[in-house]
């Protein structure tokens, strides 16, 4: 399964993917290879993504996740890093991302 | 009387020489930006490009304002916070001006302290941006889109610089809402959406305004970058030109000096020699 982090700054993917893990608006869920379509928008959450050969953990703030139901995931969301880069306080809140006014 | 010309040449070349320094800095400037988000750019437009392809598989179905197009008209003009790039701003400004007179818009968004002063006394501008970003970010355009939302702007047009290539930046004029649906892929239909209910659609296409807003200020920025750099390369060039000028006519100043001398000797040992 192929999976994509996609964000206006970045781009992560990983060719070699067994099984996702997120969390949307709704809950916690996971995608397997082949899952039926669906989009689904996303919480500012941990991705984790299970790789042949170990898990890769990345943080990602709003957005949304797109599975085509042909072995591709699409995470689209404005930011994304590892866990210990984020700052929490940016992000305390309603569980949005934070808006300044400039 | 030549001696004070000359002084006037010389001080007039050496002022044009640290003009030139100047400019080619600012050309030099310029490239090393270019290369910075050029580089960037390719990730902008893959990720408007999977944004799209989101939105191309959801029936929108919600009475949002960005949808129905109920609501007031802005337009949004992205200018640049700086100048020197030649006519790229004005040409930004023109062009809206002559947009709002065929229009007339309800509101105007500036962005650009340097496009902001021919908008400053205009009545309908809503807000200006100046100074807001270095180099675009998502979370200014998201500030836009929400300062939209909350003045009841619905039917929103962009006038942004379109990069053509490196040598030709022109305004051009996008129409960002009320969105228009493609044609449906045929497996739109097969998908499950989360959460189900009018807030997933809502999101999605402040989302997609967000994305495009945000990809058009990408574009512009690098049009900025390149007309700079184009600017810059003529006015070094001109400077060049005119130090080249100047060196030819400080060499003529300075023979007709020395032949007026000559001429002096001369007539002086003549008189002499009558004596």
């Amino acid at each position: 399964m192929k999976v994509r982090i996609v964000t206006p700054y970045r781009i992560a993917e990983f060719s070699n993917a067994q099984f996702v893990v997120f969390r949307t608006v709704e809950g916690e869920m996971g995608v397997l290879d082949r899952r039926a379509p669906i989009i689904a928008k996303l919480a500012i959450c941990d991705v984790r993504i299970k790789l042949d050969n170990g898990e890769e953990v990345y943080r990602v703030v709003d957005g949304f996740i797109h599975c085509d139901g042909k072995s591709n995931v699409v995470i689209l969301t404005e930011e994304m890093g590892r866990p210990e880069e984020f700052d929490p306080h940016k992000y305390l809140g309603n569980g949005v991302s934070g808006k300044t006014a400039k | 009387m030549s001696r004070g010309r000359l002084l006037q040449i010389k001080r007039r070349i050496g002022a044009t020489q640290s003009l030139k320094k100047i400019t080619k800095a600012m050309e030099m400037v310029s490239t090393a930006q270019i290369k910075k988000v050029e580089k960037r750019l390719e990730v902008v437009r893959e990720f408007l490009k999977e944004t799209k392809n989101v939105v191309s598989q959801v029936h929108l179905e919600i009475e949002h304002p960005f949808v129905t197009g109920n609501g007031k008209s802005a337009l949004i003009i992205i200018g640049t916070d700086m100048g020197l790039c030649g006519s790229f701003s004005s040409e930004i400004s023109k062009r809206a001006l002559s947009l709002d007179r065929k229009e007339n818009f309800d509101q105007i968004y500036v962005i650009g302290a340097r496009t902001a002063p021919t908008f400053r006394k205009n009545e309908k501008v809503a807000r200006i941006y100046e100074h807001a970003y270095d180099v675009p970010t998502f979370e200014f355009m998201q500030t836009l889109v929400t300062d939209m939302l909350s003045n009841d702007v619905a039917r929103v047009k962009v006038v942004y610089g379109k990069f053509k290539n490196k040598l030709a930046q022109l305004p051009d004029i996008f129409v960002l809402t009320p969105f228009v649906e493609e044609d449906k892929k045929e497996h739109g239909d097969m998908y499950e959406f989360e959460p189900v209910g009018p807030d997933f659609q809502v999101k999605l296409i402040e989302f997609y305004a967000t994305s495009v807003l945000f990809s058009l200020a990408f574009e512009s920025k690098i049009s900025e970058l390149y007309a700079r750099q184009n600017s810059m390369r003529n006015a070094t060039e001109n400077a060049d030109d005119v130090v080249r000028q100047l060196t030819i006519d400080y060499n003529k100043v300075r023979q007709a000096s020395i032949t007026q001398e000559l001429i002096e000797i001369v007539t002086g040992a003549d008189a002499l020699k009558e004596r």
